[in-house]
């Protein structure tokens, strides 16, 4: 038994909500013919015992844009003939959220929901749903990159004015081991020391697979639970173990040796 | 005068000029940057803006509402270049000059836009605009957002404008107008945002609606039925 797990600060859920579990959603993002997006989408919900009469509801959304779609109800799945993604930039990749809502009385009540829910697939190319970081190509004035740990999901965000900038950014060793690691520094100083969460296992959303992430890198345990100066050293111990796991540095001097 | 946008050079100058000024200096805005073709060109589609006055932002974004139609841009809200452009056509009244000749531009994202959470809804022009438009609330739900002169953002349009799961829910928005907007005086409701923790005031009413949303299908509401659900602490503001 791991003692300090019994102490971590976990988040509850007070509502009796059910969840819908992300592997039983599955979202594709394509076009029709006149090169229009659209969603198909396969839900599971078999397992919740939801009642039948429950209305399905799928709302897409990106930043101010906000669509939703009827799907009838648990029992009476209907498709919205139009699936059409209306209302929301064509550079962006929406992300879904499912609602199962008990409209029985005056107020609907939410009976299960999954949120942040990315496509699996954008013009029928994967886009691999379990990606722990996004990446968005942004004007970023004279910033090279820029990380958003803002909105529904972290997004590196490059500088679209840079030539190939995408082909630096995934493979130029220099950018790795520099801006990688400072990437994940900011990303558990957020989700650790700012939103005080220290549970890997609490869910699935980013914060829970980030810590995920860096409690499997070597010699790396879970997270102190209280103290600041502590998380800041698990931090540090972190981002030197990815730095390692990464060869990193070895990167770094390679680049180096390269530009000689 | 046709309606331009900015070059990275534009924005440059435009960003040393915002330096300056919170520097002290009293210079003038540098309005020739509007129309040098080294700091400025054309957009797609035709627009005409005038230089007039503007007695609130809701005056503003109706205005721009549409003088910016017929823009071709199908993302026209996150664009830095013909924002900034804006800001400096009305300058003098986004940042009006003070008895002694200096301004007080405040933080560039007020002037020079940077789209998204979290200053994109700053942008003292944009910021209009997006309630107005982009949100969709139009005359009547606008007016609780955007009352204030150019220069100010009103602390409402401040809480409820950052949180995106808030602007872009009408029922929710349409509760905050009729808790918070005076219809008899036509002016936001004195009080709606004092200490954090006072009861029915807007700081708790957003807190209240949080946490409903974790049980509630608030999106499927209208104004009416989201103030159903409020607890009695925001009886008050009613009526």
């Amino acid at each position: 038994m791991n003692f300090s797990k019994d102490f971590m600060i976990r988040k509850f859920n007070y509502t009796g909500r059910k969840k819908i579990k992300r592997s039983n959603v599955r979202i594709d993002l394509l076009r029709d013919g006149n090169e229009r997006r659209f969603f198909n989408i396969s839900i599971d919900l078999d397992d919740l015992e939801l009642p039948s009469n429950a209305h399905v509801y799928i709302e897409a959304y990106h930043r101010s844009g906000y669509q939703r779609f009827d799907y009838g109800t648990v029992s009476e799945r209907k498709v919205p003939s139009d699936r059409r993604i209306k209302n929301i930039s064509d550079a962006a990749i929406p992300l879904f959220r499912v609602k199962v809502v008990d409209k029985t009385s005056s107020h609907g009540r939410i009976l299960a929901a999954v949120d942040k829910v990315r496509p699996e697939n954008i013009d029928n190319i994967p886009t691999s749903s379990q990606s722990l970081l996004y990446v968005e190509y942004d004007d970023l004035g004279n910033k090279i990159w820029q990380l958003d740990l803002d909105g529904d999901w972290p997004v590196l965000k490059l500088n679209q004015n840079i030539e190939e900038i995408s082909l630096v950014a995934s493979s130029d060793n220099r950018f790795l081991s520099l801006v990688y690691p400072e990437v994940f520094r900011q990303i558990l100083r957020r989700i650790i020391i700012e939103d005080e969460h220290t549970d890997p296992q609490c869910d699935d959303d980013w914060p829970s697979l980030w810590l995920q992430l860096a409690c499997f890198l070597p010699g790396m345990a879970t997270p102190p639970q209280t103290s600041k100066p502590d998380q800041q050293s698990w931090i540090e111990d972190a981002v030197e173990s990815f730095c390692a796991n990464y060869n990193m540095l070895e990167k770094f001097n390679q680049s180096l040796q390269e530009l000689q | 005068m046709e309606i331009r946008k900015f070059t990275y050079e534009g924005i440059e100058r435009f960003r040393n000029y915002l330096t300056e000024l919170r520097n002290g200096s009293t210079s003038a805005p540098p309005f020739d940057l509007l129309n040098d073709p080294e700091t400025s060109g054309i957009v797609n589609g035709e627009g005409e803006v005038e230089k007039r006055i503007f007695s609130t932002r809701l005056d503003l974004a109706r205005y721009l509402d549409h003088a910016l139609a017929s823009i071709e841009n199908d993302s026209i809200e996150t664009d830095v270049h013909l924002w900034s452009w804006l800001s400096l056509l009305y300058f003098d009244q986004v940042c009006p000059a003070q008895e002694n000749a200096t301004r007080n531009p405040g933080r560039d994202y007020r002037h020079i836009l940077e789209p998204g959470y979290p200053y994109g809804h700053r942008h003292l022009l944009c910021g209009a605009y997006l309630v107005y438009n982009t949100y969709g609330l139009r005359e009547n739900l606008s007016k609780l957002f955007l009352s204030t002169p150019l220069p100010i953002e009103s602390k409402v349009h401040h809480e409820l404008a950052t949180r995106q799961s808030l602007i872009t829910n009408k029922g929710i928005i349409e509760a905050t107008h009729m808790l918070y907007y005076d219809e008899s005086t036509d002016k936001p409701k004195r009080g709606v945002i004092v200490k954090k923790n006072k009861p029915g005031t807007l700081y708790r009413f957003i807190d209240v609606i949080q946490q409903l949303d974790l049980n509630y299908d608030l999106y499927s509401m209208s104004g009416e039925e989201v103030l159903e659900l409020l607890p009695t602490e925001f009886n008050k503001w009613k009526g």
